[in-house]
């Protein structure tokens, strides 16, 4: 590549910082994500947390839920997808299904997250409870239907539960995640 | 990143989301229709992951131990007291069950029981959880480098868990007993009734398919039944336990949502079926041909049994001869010189020279057992058996019949 002599561009100078902030844009647009799944991943570990297979779409749905609605350019479908195909293969339900209500989720949040946005803490979190369960129920269905036998529905009753239940430290959790990751400067 | 219009950034982001869902259908139908796959990558994913596993798991462990150490001090002297009396009603049953072990011993002995072949087993560390929320596994750290196979027994340290379902490298995936999926064929040991464990996801597997005649007991212990030649009978699984009337549920012994180390046992199962033998295919055509030759054949003493006779210098060329007419008989020869011995004494006390019984394999061992005192008695059997050896050798008596007293 011939260096124009008259170019007033230098990109020694300038590609530094640049890669850097690129670098930085691309951790934080994969930080939402990458939490996620190692919490799939965790979660999966023989840790002897109670209930934790029932608590992960759960904690999962919130999750996706949470930055859908607040930064959906870091909870994006491709996003979405590779985490829903992960919780099937670690899971061992049938592949595809995790995915695919999850990107239904994804895709309703991203659709109503102007109007979201709007509410107040506890009108979001009524938003989510329906339609984590809802979530909840496709799942089982999905399952249900694939597997050719209908599947107990106590586990399905539960898991909406802890939905639900999860979502409150989890929205408190993104948000200061949300407020420390974006702007690391303090206000002043 | 390729720098594009805003309109084309904006128009390829409202395609992502159709995409995907329409992808992940596709990966809805290419689960369902192609198993195999899905399950190769499952394994290859949790390949992966169960080191990472095994690297969580181990402070938790640690904490969860220290926890119970820390529980245990509080009231140490009632534990004392405890495990006296447990010791003391322990000792009671050592005393039953050194007297019961002998006791069968010699029972065996005297039936000639076929001792049943001892399994070979590996050890491995639970890693993960390979289950979700609809059905129940368990990822363990050992894969088919270690010997694990499809199918194999997995057991707790009190009782049966599993089987083994998929295997990657070095990761295998069991199906707990509790799973929807599963179905183990078990014996209610009290009431001698027989029954399909079934899993439903609870803790407690329910009992089916029993004898509406025979109901199962409360409290009687549930042992694996050998019917369908998957498991080996007699695995210690749990007790009956009444959740409602006329429903019969199994309390296991082991477990099932704390299970931290299982044993997975090669019990390889499915060999009833005849033995594998050695000589017998390449013996069989030869055999019509000494017949018709009469003598010298070179491959004359290669079956096992004619090998064993020629190293225990009892048996001279003739009697190796004669010892590839009964091609079935050549591969126990092993065992029958193990046994012989015994063999000999209790076919003697039994009184059972005469081996004239419809039993072969009694006559075979009586044969062996009487020696070439009784040639006369082997050769009947031998032409019985369609075999042309020539009349007289009495010595291919025990030379054949030798072959065979492992199974009497």
């Amino acid at each position: 590549m011939s260096v124009d002599p008259y170019s007033h561009w230098h990109p020694d100078q300038s590609s530094g910082p640049a890669l850097a902030q690129r670098l930085d844009r691309l951790a934080r647009r994969l930080l939402p994500g990458g939490v996620t799944a190692l919490m799939i991943v965790i979660l999966a570990a023989p840790s002897g947390i109670p209930g934790a297979t029932a608590l992960l779409p759960g904690l999962v749905m919130s999750s996706v839920f949470f930055w859908s609605v607040w930064r959906p350019a870091s909870m994006s479908a491709p996003v979405v997808f590779l985490i829903g195909l992960l919780m099937d293969l670690i899971g061992f339900a049938p592949l595809g299904v995790d995915a695919f209500v999850l990107l239904l989720l994804h895709g309703i949040a991203v659709h109503t997250r102007f109007g979201l946005m709007g509410l107040s803490f506890l009108a979001i979190w009524v938003v989510f409870s329906v339609l984590a369960a809802a979530a909840c129920w496709l799942l089982w269905l999905l399952i249900s239907v694939l597997s050719l036998n209908a599947m107990p529905t106590a586990p399905a009753v539960f898991e909406t539960l802890l939905a639900v239940g999860i979502y409150p430290p989890m929205a408190a959790a993104g948000s200061w995640l949300h407020r420390r990751v974006w702007n690391p400067e303090p206000q002043a | 990143m390729i720098p594009v219009s805003i309109q084309i950034r904006q128009a390829l982001e409202r395609v992502w989301l159709p995409v995907m869902l329409l992808l992940s259908m596709a990966m809805i139908l290419l689960g369902w229709a192609n198993q195999r796959l899905t399950n190769a990558a499952r394994m290859a994913v949790a390949d992966v992951l169960s080191p990472v596993w095994a690297v969580i798991a181990e402070p938790g462990e640690q904490l969860s131990a220290a926890l119970s150490e820390l529980r245990g001090i509080g009231h140490l002297a009632q534990e004392n007291a405890r495990l006296r009396t447990e010791n003391e009603t322990l000792r009671g049953w050592y005393d039953v069950a050194v007297s019961l072990t002998e006791e069968n011993q010699t029972l065996k002995t005297n039936l000639h029981w076929m001792p049943d072949p001892v399994p070979s087993f590996v050890t491995g560390r639970v890693v993960g959880d390979a289950g979700g929320l609809y059905s129940h596994a368990v990822l363990i750290g050992a894969g088919p480098q270690s010997g694990v196979r499809v199918g194999n027994v997995a057991l707790a340290a009190d009782g049966f868990v599993g089987r083994v379902t998929e295997t990657g490298g070095h990761s295998a995936r069991i199906l707990l007993i509790d799973d929807v999926a599963s179905r183990i064929p078990v014996t209610l040991e009290t009431s001698h009734g027989t029954a399909i464990m079934a899993g439903d996801n609870s803790t407690m597997p329910r009992l089916m398919y029993y004898a509406q005649d025979n109901h199962p007991i409360e409290g009687e212990r549930v042992v694996t039944s050998g019917q369908a030649e998957l498991l080996p009978a007699g695995l210690p699984v749990g007790t009956v336990h009444y959740i409602r009337a006329s429903t019969p549920v199994v309390a296991p012994y082991a477990r099932l949502d704390h299970l931290t180390i299982l044993r997975v046992f090669d019990f390889d199962s499915g060999t009833i079926d005849s033995p594998d033998a050695p000589g017998r295919v390449p013996v069989a055509p030869l055999r019509q041909r000494g017949a018709a030759t009469g003598q010298d054949n070179p491959m004359d003493g290669m079956t096992l049994g004619g090998v064993v006779d020629g190293l225990s210098g009892r048996a001279a060329a003739g009697a190796a001869r004669s010892s590839a007419a009964g091609p079935v008989d050549g591969p126990d020869g092993e065992n029958g010189v193990t046994t012989e011995g015994p063999a000999a004494a209790d076919g003697q006390a039994n009184g059972w020279e005469s081996g004239t019984g419809t039993e072969p394999e009694t006559g075979s061992a009586t044969g062996a057992a009487t020696g070439s005192g009784d040639g006369d008695d082997g050769r009947q059997r031998q032409n019985g058996a369609g075999a042309s050896v020539p009349a007289g050798d009495g010595s291919a008596a025990p030379a054949v019949n030798q072959a065979r007293p492992g199974r009497g």
